[in-house]
């Protein structure tokens, strides 16, 4: 009768013992397996967040050796048109300086070198206004990497960027030329000097407004679409 | 003893007034620094600060005011 019970209870004993040994075994496989899938996650995480963060330098790097090119452009242009028009510049003063009316002398020389001034105030300003263009578009495709690392669709993004880079360098070259210009007077009698002067304004005017309206304008309104795409990925500033 | 104290006190008063002195210069100069003429890539990339940066962009509305202001006295004087 003993054995009766005794036999079979050993054998639901070891059973109960192989049992809890082989869930225990799944049960650490299973924590296992998730402990690496966290981890892959982590390491995934990390890495997205190192690329994001070697591309910002990039970026940076990009910007403001972008800057520092279009400086250095604009002043080589500013003083090779200033070489190639010396004559012309030594030509306008030398008739200036035979003005015989004191006041209107000093005038004179005085708006001639004003109208020079102020272009190359301007096209700095403008080679400003495009550093600061090139700033967005780099913070934008920042938010693009970060957009395309949580799987967003970002494709239309990343044309508007193509074009807006192009407009930028289109802006540039404006800039560029524009800096390039030396205004000079030109009259035959002191009393033509208010008009001839009034004349030189108009150019000047009509210059600066232009490459501020068209080409600076047209950079300006590209960056402003890349913008757009950008706000239409969603989620887009959700931080991974 | 109580020197002491009254030397820790004034040492505190005069980190304070540095602190403050350093916000307030900070303050000041902050406003200037547009992100073009500083360092690239600085404040937020989020749309709402991409949004702020181009609206901080001026194309230069005042260049006719600025081109009459800076010729037209003169021209007119001639």
């Amino acid at each position: 009768m003993k054995k009766r019970i005794i036999i079979p209870s050993m054998f639901l004993a070891a059973a109960l013992v192989l049992s809890v040994i082989t869930s225990s075994a799944n049960a650490q496989g299973i924590y296992d397996k998730a402990r690496q899938a966290v981890k892959s996650v982590k390491v995934e995480t990390q890495n997205a967040g190192e690329e994001i963060k070697a591309k910002r330098e990039e970026l940076k790097k990009e910007v403001e050796a972008k800057r520092e090119e279009a400086k250095k452009r604009v002043e080589a242009a500013r003083s090779e048109a200033q070489q190639k028009a010396k004559n012309r510049l030594d030509e306008v003063k030398a008739k200036i300086n035979k003005i015989k009316d004191d006041r209107k002398r000093q005038t004179s020389e005085r708006l001639q070198e004003q109208l020079n001034r102020l272009n190359e105030r301007w096209t700095a300003h403008f080679s400003n206004v495009l550093s600061q263009l090139e700033n967005v578009l780099a913070k934008i495709e920042i938010r693009i990497q970060k957009a395309e690392t949580g799987s967003g669709n970002v494709s239309d993004a990343k044309t508007a960027v193509e074009k807006a880079r192009a407009e930028i360098k289109a802006a540039r070259d404006a800039v560029t030329a524009q800096a390039a210009k030396v205004y000079t007077v030109s009259f035959v009698s002191e009393n033509e000097l208010k008009v001839a002067f009034k004349s030189v304004k108009e150019q000047l005017h009509t210059d600066l407004t232009g490459l501020r309206d068209g080409a600076v304008k047209n950079a300006r309104k590209a960056v402003q679409d890349t913008f757009q795409a950008l706000r239409q990925v969603p989620n887009v500033d959700v931080e991974n | 003893m109580r020197s002491s104290k009254g030397n820790i006190f004034i040492w505190i008063l005069i980190i304070l007034a540095i602190l403050v002195i350093a916000a307030v210069l900070w303050q000041y100069k902050s406003p200037s620094q547009t992100p073009s003429a500083t360092e690239p890539l600085s404040g937020s990339d989020t749309t709402a600060g991409i949004q702020k940066d181009i609206s901080d962009v001026d194309l230069g509305a005042d260049l006719e005011k600025n081109l009459d202001s800076e010729l037209d006295k003169d021209i007119n004087s001639l």
